[in-house]
Order: C-alpha cells, then sequence, then structure tokens
C-alpha cells in the first residue's frame, strides 16, 4: 500500500515536470516566447543576486539620505562607465582599512628642537602645509598615506576620512584622544590642511568621518595666489580650491589640477603618556581602523541621485518587488475570478444573476481614483512598507476581478453544454467530480495566460501611484521615479535616473505580454478543437 | 432617431447600474476614509476653515467685542461643530455625515498651494478649483485623441492591405512598444530630452493657465493681434503634451484600425469591388472607412472614458495645471477634502462617459440587448 502511493506520488511529480518541460519547450519554439522566456528568466536572476547582495534592512537603509553609505558617495554622480563614451569623470576611490606607514613618539629632543625635527621625518607635509599655525603635534603619531590620480579635467567632489576605533576588553579608554590631520599633496606641490578637531576613542568607537575644511588653509590659499578675493567667496565650492587652482586673481572659478594627488592622514593621540598609548596599541588593545575615500563625480553602475543613493542598488531592489506584487497580485485575480466564473457559469440561477451584478458595478469603477484614496488614507495613518503596499495591492485585486470572471463563465456555459459532461452526469458523477474533472482542467490553460497578461498591471499602476506621491517607502522602480519627479529641475537632466527604472517597467511590462500572446496561441487551437 | 420602448428599457437599466455604481464608490469611500481614521483629517481641516471664518466675522471691524469673548465664542462654536461633524463619535456614525457635502461638493480648499494651481485663492470651494482644472484635462486630451483618430482611421485598411510588410510588422513593434511603456515615463523622458536637453519645449507647463485665460480676454475684446501672440504661446506650451499623448495612443490605435480593417478588407463585396477594377484608394474610401470608422470612434470614446483617469500621472509629469496636478498638489500638501472632491469627480465623469457610451450603443446599434 505504502509502495504503491510512492509511486503515484512519483508518477505525479514526473507527470507535472514533463508537462511543465513540454510547456517551456513549447513556448521556447516562438520566437516571441524565446524572447520573454529570455526577460523574465533575467529578471529572476537579477532578483536573486538582489535578495542575496542587498540587507534585509535596505528600505530602511534607502530612505536614511543623511547616513552612510549614502553619505560617502557622490551626489548626483555619473555611471563610472560613462568615461568609456568619452564623457570625463572624476572616479570615486575608497580606501579601506589602509595600512599604516609609519607610527613613532614624537617630543623635542631638547631646548632649540621645536618643531620637533622627529615630526620632520614621518610627517614633512606638516611643515611644507599651507599657513598651518595650529598646534604642533607632539606625543604618539600613526601616519597613513594613499594616492590619487587625477586624470580628468573634472573636480572630485570631497575628500573623506573615516575613522573607526576596536577597543580590547576591559581597556581602560577614559582619557585618550585622538586628532585626526588630513593633508593633501597636489602635483603642483601645494599641501592643504585639516585639523578637525579631538575625539575621544569613546566617540570613535561609534565611527567618524572626517571632512575637509576649507576655512582653514583659506586665507593662506588666498595669500599664495595673490587672490584678491574674501574666504567665503573662495569656500563657496570646497571642491574646487582643493583640486583646482584660480582662473583670475577674483577666484571667480577654479580649474582642476589633473595629476598624482597624496592624501596623508595623521593620528595624533593625546590626553595620556605616549608611552602607554604606544604600549596599548602595540598590544592590540587598541585599534583604529581607518578608510579614506575619494567621492568623485561617478559611482557605481548606473550613478546616484542627488542623496548619494546608489541608483544600481534601487534598481536591483526592484526586481524581487516587482515579480512577487506583480505574481500575487494576478494569482488573486485570476483565482477569484476562476472561482466566481465557474460556479457562475455552472450553478446559474440566482447565485448568477447576484455575481453576475457585482461584475457589471465592477468594471465600472474607476481604479485609479480608488486607489489614490486607500494610498493617501494608508499614507495619512501612518502605514509604510509592506504593509502599506499589501493594502493598496488587495485593493487593486478587489477591482480587478470583472474581466477575468466574464470570460470564465462563458467558458464554463459552453463546456457544460458538451456531451460529455451530459454523459457524465448521466452516469451519476457528482458536482464536484465534473467541476474538478472535466470543467476546470480545460479552464486552466486559458487562466494561465491570463494570470501572465495580469502580472505587469501591479507594478505599472504601483509606479503610477508613487509618481502621484504616494509613499510606501519601499525602493520601488516607480519610487524611484517619483523620486526624480518631484527633483525634476535636477533629475531630469540626469539620464541615468530617469531611464534605467522606466525601461525595466516597459521591459517587465513587454515580457509578460509576450508570453501572454504565446500561450495564448499554444492554448488557443486547443481550445478550438473542443 | 426615435427610441423604441425596449431600447428606453435598456438604458434605463444601464443608468441604474452605474447609479448603483456610483453610490458603492461613495459608500466605499466612507468605509476608507472612516476606517483609516482619514476623515478625522478631512474634517478636522473642514472644522479649521469654518471656525477660522467664524473668527473673521467677530472680529471684523466695527464690532466692538472683547478679546476674552470672541475667544469663549470660537471656542463654543469649535466645539459645537465638533458635535456636528461627529469627530466625538465612532468613524461609521460620522463617514455619513460627509458623504452628503462630498455629493454636493460642499468642501473648502484647505491648502493655499492647491487653489494655487488654477491661480485662485482661498477661501475657495473645491468644486470651483475643480471646474477650472477639469476642461483643460479634457481638453489635452481630447485634442490629443482627435490626432490619433485622424491618423488611425484612414492609415488602418492602407495596413490592412500591406499584412506582413515590414510597415505592418513596424505597426505592430510600435503599438507593443507603446504599451509597455507607461505613458507618464514616455512623457518623462520627453521633457528631459526637449525641455532639459535640447531646450525646444517648456520645463513646466504652469503658465498656460495664464495663457489661456489671455486667450480668453483677446477672443472676448477680439484682439485679433494679442489672440494671434497667446495662440502662439499656447501652442509652445502645448504641444509636446499633445505630441506625447498622441505617440502613447497611436499605437494601440493603429494595431486596432488594422484588426477592423483587416476584418472589412477580406468581405466579400469589397474583393468584388476591387475585381471590378475600382482603384485602391477609392474603394478604401468608398468601402472600407465607412465601415470600420464606427467601430473605431466607438473605441474612441470608450477610450477617453478610460483615460481621464489615467492622464492624470502623465499630466503630473509635464506639471500641466488641470486634474493631475490638482491631484498631486492636494497629495503632497495633505488638503484631504480636495482629495475626497476629485476621487469623487473624477469616478462621476467616468462613470457619466460609460453612461454616455451606452446611450450611443443603443441608438447606433439596435441589436444591442442585455
Amino acid at each position: 500500500m505504502l509502495e504503491r502511493r510512492r509511486e503515484v506520488r512519483e508518477s505525479l511529480i514526473r507527470y507535472l515536470a514533463r508537462s511543465l518541460w513540454s510547456n517551456f519547450k513549447e513556448v521556447w519554439a516562438y520566437n516571441l516566447g524565446k524572447v520573454s522566456v529570455l526577460i523574465i528568466g533575467f529578471m529572476v536572476l537579477a532578483s536573486i543576486y538582489s535578495l542575496v547582495t542587498l540587507p534585509p534592512d535596505f528600505p530602511q537603509m534607502w530612505r536614511a539620505t543623511d547616513r552612510p553609505p549614502w553619505t560617502l558617495n557622490p551626489k548626483q554622480g555619473y555611471p563610472v562607465w560613462v568615461k568609456y563614451l568619452g564623457i570625463p569623470v572624476s572616479e570615486t576611490v575608497s580606501y579601506d582599512n589602509v595600512r599604516l606607514q609609519e607610527a613613532r613618539i614624537v617630543v623635542p629632543r631638547g631646548p632649540g628642537d621645536f618643531p620637533p625635527r622627529d615630526l620632520d621625518r614621518i610627517l614633512p607635509e606638516y611643515n611644507r602645509s599651507l599657513g598651518i599655525k595650529s598646534l604642533v603635534p607632539i606625543g604618539y603619531i600613526e601616519v597613513y598615506r594613499v594616492s590619487y590620480t587625477l586624470t580628468s579635467n573634472v573636480f572630485p567632489q570631497d575628500v573623506v576620512v573615516i575613522l573607526r576605533a576596536k577597543a580590547g576588553e576591559g581597556v581602560n579608554l577614559t582619557g585618550i584622544s585622538v586628532i585626526p590631520m588630513v593633508f593633501v599633496t597636489r602635483p603642483d606641490g601645494l599641501v592643504l590642511y585639516t585639523f578637525e578637531g579631538k575625539y575621544t576613542l569613546e566617540r570613535l568607537v561609534a565611527g567618524v568621518e572626517v571632512k575637509m575644511r576649507c576655512e582653514l588653509f583659506a586665507t593662506s590659499y588666498i595669500r599664495h595666489y595673490g587672490l584678491n578675493a574674501t574666504v567665503d567667496r573662495v569656500c563657496t565650492l570646497l571642491n574646487r580650491p582643493i583640486f583646482g587652482e584660480p582662473v583670475d586673481a577674483r577666484a571667480s572659478d577654479f580649474k582642476p589640477v589633473t595629476g598624482e594627488y597624496q592624501i596623508t592622514l595623521a593620528l595624533w593621540y593625546t590626553g595620556a603618556d605616549p608611552r602607554v598609548v604606544e604600549r596599548l596599541i602595540s598590544k592590540g588593545d587598541i585599534s583604529v581602523s581607518t578608510s579614506i575615500r575619494v567621492i568623485g563625480n561617478s559611482y557605481g553602475l548606473l550613478g546616484t541621485d542627488t542623496k548619494g543613493r546608489d541608483l544600481f542598488q534601487g534598481l536591483v531592489y526592484g526586481f524581487p518587488v516587482a515579480l512577487i506584487i506583480g505574481f500575487s497580485v494576478a494569482f488573486a485575480i485570476v483565482a477569484i475570478g476562476l472561482v466566481l466564473g465557474v460556479i457562475s457559469g455552472y450553478f446559474g440561477g440566482r447565485v448568477d444573476e447576484v455575481i453576475q451584478r457585482l461584475v457589471d458595478v465592477i468594471v465600472n469603477i474607476p481604479l485609479l481614483p480608488l486607489l489614490i484614496l486607500v494610498g493617501v488614507a494608508i499614507q495619512t495613518g501612518g502605514w509604510t512598507g509592506w504593509p502599506a503596499l499589501t493594502i493598496i495591492m488587495a485593493v487593486l485585486v478587489a477591482f480587478s476581478w470583472g474581466g477575468t470572471t466574464i470570460i470564465v463563465r462563458s467558458m464554463t456555459l459552453s463546456i457544460k453544454a458538451e456531451p460529455y459532461v451530459e454523459a457524465a452526469k448521466a452516469l451519476g458523477a457528482s458536482t464536484w467530480r465534473i467541476v474538478f474533472r472535466h470543467i476546470i482542467p480545460q479552464i486552466v490553460p486559458y487562466a494561465t495566460a491570463v494570470l501572465v497578461f495580469s502580472v505587469p498591471g501591479a507594478i505599472i499602476a504601483e509606479a503610477g501611484l508613487s509618481v502621484l506621491g504616494i509613499d510606501h517607502g519601499l525602493p520601488t522602480w516607480g519610487r524611484i521615479l517619483a523620486d526624480a519627479q518631484a527633483e525634476r529641475g535636477v533629475a531630469y537632466k540626469m539620464w541615468w535616473w530617469v531611464l534605467p527604472p522606466g525601461l525595466m517597467l516597459g521591459l517587465f511590462g513587454f515580457a509578460f505580454v509576450a508570453l501572454g500572446f504565446t500561450l495564448e496561441t499554444i492554448v488557443e487551437p486547443r481550445l478550438r478543437r473542443r | 432617431m426615435p427610441l423604441d420602448r425596449r431600447s428606453l428599457r435598456v438604458i434605463g437599466f444601464r443608468a441604474i447600474t452605474l447609479s448603483i455604481t456610483l453610490i458603492l464608490v461613495l459608500v466605499m469611500t466612507a468605509i476608507i476614509v472612516g476606517a483609516t481614521g482619514y476623515d478625522r483629517v478631512i474634517l478636522s481641516a473642514i472644522i479649521r476653515e469654518e471656525v477660522r471664518q467664524y473668527r473673521e466675522q467677530l472680529t471684523r471691524p466695527g464690532s466692538e467685542l472683547p478679546r476674552e469673548e470672541v475667544e469663549r465664542l470660537v471656542a463654543e462654536y469649535r466645539e459645537y461643530l465638533i458635535r456636528t461633524y461627529g469627530l466625538d463619535k465612532p468613524w461609521y456614525q460620522r463617514s455619513l455625515s460627509l458623504i452628503p457635502k462630498v455629493i454636493v461638493l460642499d468642501l473648502h480648499v484647505s491648502q493655499p498651494e492647491v487653489a494655487g494651481v488654477v491661480g485662485l485663492s482661498p477661501p475657495v470651494k473645491v468644486g470651483d478649483v475643480i471646474a477650472v482644472a477639469l476642461p483643460r484635462t479634457i481638453v489635452m486630451i481630447t485634442v490629443a485623441y482627435i490626432i490619433s483618430a485622424l491618423i488611425a482611421i484612414p492609415l488602418g485598411p492602407f495596413i490592412a492591405y500591406r499584412r506582413g510588410s515590414t510597415l505592418d510588422k513596424g505597426v505592430i513593434t510600435y503599438a507593443a512598444i507603446t504599451n509597455a511603456f507607461p505613458t507618464w515615463w514616455i512623457a518623462m523622458l520627453a521633457v528631459a530630452l526637449a525641455g532639459f536637453y535640447l531646450g525646444i519645449a517648456p520645463t513646466s507647463y504652469r503658465p498656460i493657465a495664464k495663457l489661456i485665460s489671455d486667450f480668453t480676454s483677446n477672443l472676448l475684446s477680439l484682439d485679433v493681434i494679442g489672440l494671434t501672440v497667446t495662440f502662439k504661446d499656447i501652442l509652445y506650451y502645448s504641444y509636446l503634451p499633445i505630441l506625447v499623448v498622441t505617440f502613447a495612443t497611436l499605437g494601440g490605435w493603429l494595431y486596432s484600425a488594422r484588426a477592423v480593417a483587416i476584418r472589412v478588407v477580406s468581405e466579400d463585396y469589397v474583393i468584388a469591388a476591387r475585381a471590378r477594377g475600382l482603384s485602391e484608394g477609392r474603394v478604401v474610401r468608398r468601402y472600407v472607412m465607412r465601415v470600420i470608422a464606427g467601430p473605431i470612434l466607438t473605441f474612441v470614446i470608450l477610450g477617453l472614458a478610460g483615460s481621464i483617469g489615467g492622464y492624470i500621472i502623465t499630466e503630473t509629469v509635464f506639471d500641466w495645471p488641470g486634474m493631475g496636478l490638482l491631484y498631486y498638489t492636494s497629495i503632497a500638501t495633505g488638503d484631504s477634502p480636495m482629495v475626497l472632491a476629485l476621487v469623487y469627480v473624477t469616478t462621476l465623469v467616468y462613470i457619466a462617459a460609460r453612461f454616455i457610451l451606452e446611450v450611443l450603443y443603443v441608438i447606433l446599434d439596435p441589436r444591442v440587448k442585455l
């Protein structure tokens, strides 16, 4: 008995697999089918890629525009590959966990040794800096260096140093502070600096970002170039004085200086005996990891928006969302339409009348205004993310099953009148048996085609609602386009922002309509043969 | 054409169905706004507006009421309104009081930006704002649809005669592409390309509002020179939206015109006409076009009814000061009475258009029955 059951199960699985495979082969035989299968396959792969590479809290991350990683990206950054199209861009380069170059205790070796000669040995940038007048670093000092090459005449947007400290178990950090100093040595030999301030180690454990500050070197910068301009004037666009030289004495604009830039980071530990600090560090009780990032004006495969968000990641996140929404809504619509259509067609009478009148009403309701109202209402009610989207989709389903019901009903009516159904009835087959053995199997191929046709509808509706300003908070293709629409003055000049999400929407729509057409041509002769 | 009793019955039946639909939409609206607590926001906006008007009345120059007295009266009035609108009751009792106000559009715009879309300033009733915005939307879409129809109807038979040719395949591809991409995204690309990159079209279309009113005043004062100038400006501001909507709709129309024409050109009488030696152009004009114009026009009207809702989003993209921008601004500023009124009016327009279509159906085709 058990043996037999297993056999049945196995043959069922084999049957299903074979019918899936033969359906696939039939679809593949059509050109349109091939194209659609390839596109949908690509979308499934992209969804898997998205689920694997993006963190689960990506929607929250996407909304937190004032936090890393977005703050560390260029704003309105081009895609990196545009340089192959001949568009000059500056690269964004991240030097993560920069290796320590030198570290030593710097102290004056006598009354005349100030600033100490040791400092000059490990940090020559200090004395060469334009107009440095601040504190002279004395104590335990670590030096990190990286070099960045500016090849094109385009200003990078910024230089950022990211510091994060780790402390061993039970190490007493109180008292120890770090003063990060950043020096930019330019191809023309000029050295610009930033002393940001003092950070306690506790603060560094949470992570700190240090950016270049123009006011510190601006006065001597003006003197160096003999400019007739104020500090404010020079510093209106911070990145320009760092990576460029003024075009005239009024500093009305700057032109980029190309070549190799050396960025030096010196960490000056204070507040404790340098020898104690050195011992703690050498034992590994304290370690500060440093990353230096030159923010160019290009980033990632699809660039960034005005807030520095990586549009490639946003686009990739849209794939699983589109597939999930599309399929669940289409499935729900077809399931409701199938059940109600069969009931209405097979049982007739008063049930039929009620369902038909309901369909009459449903197909006459304009969907968009209703969806807008629901969207606004749940937005006011504070719903966001998947729950909000689920409600919108539920409303979409609730008013979209009319068409399917009409078609399924008429199919059921014609199947019901077939002689073999009559024969089955005469043989005493139960209603359930007739419905499940004779009617539904004939409708299912058709229903599959309808399902495939209805997949893109939901995501297109979602995109439209987003553009109208209904924000469910998930980074979908529609949401990205809605953000572009909200900042149209800037965003419409950024093709890498407006083009890809729309293309994906169109491709998505096209693939399923094409597959639907193919399925229909496969299914239709079977229907006619009946 | 006189209507017989059966036709009247059919029309009456349709009218009842559509009325039920409208009532159902209203009830659903009430449930949606009530159950989600959105009506609380709407009613609060209404009460705020009425209290503001009341206070204005009390503090009008000439009234000698002391400050505390005014405050007391205003507070009393507010309490009274809260009770009247049922803000102290559960939502299912409260929502009902909102429905009659929506039906007669007795609501006030609560945000100045929303009234600003049509160049008015509060206090203003929602109905007045919609009355300005709705025609702008309808005119834009209608012009585009007429252009599409004028291209599609003559071209349909022409393509049908060349079935399987490159032209035919091109039309099918074109229809498939415009079907897949949302019209509002095509609009985005058009604005980006023509407006921002090439600079041959405006980037924002709000000035059209002033131009239209200038045009009307010039028309009234019979100022020919002014009329030409404003007309040229209107053309400059409207050619891109019309072009985009035409481009987006034309594909589907060509496809259906072709489908209808394919059936007609293989009819015996058309083949016989060709066999008699009549030229293709003559056959198309005399024998094909007359037959296909009817179905295509039905399709046009049906599409028009359905698309007034759909073009809301396209309008938003253009910043065209019609219904779309009104929707967008009301959602963005949280003008809840306006949102409710817009949903109602859009539904009403759609259902009215459906009804007109049903009546036309019955008049044009006596075979239509229930």
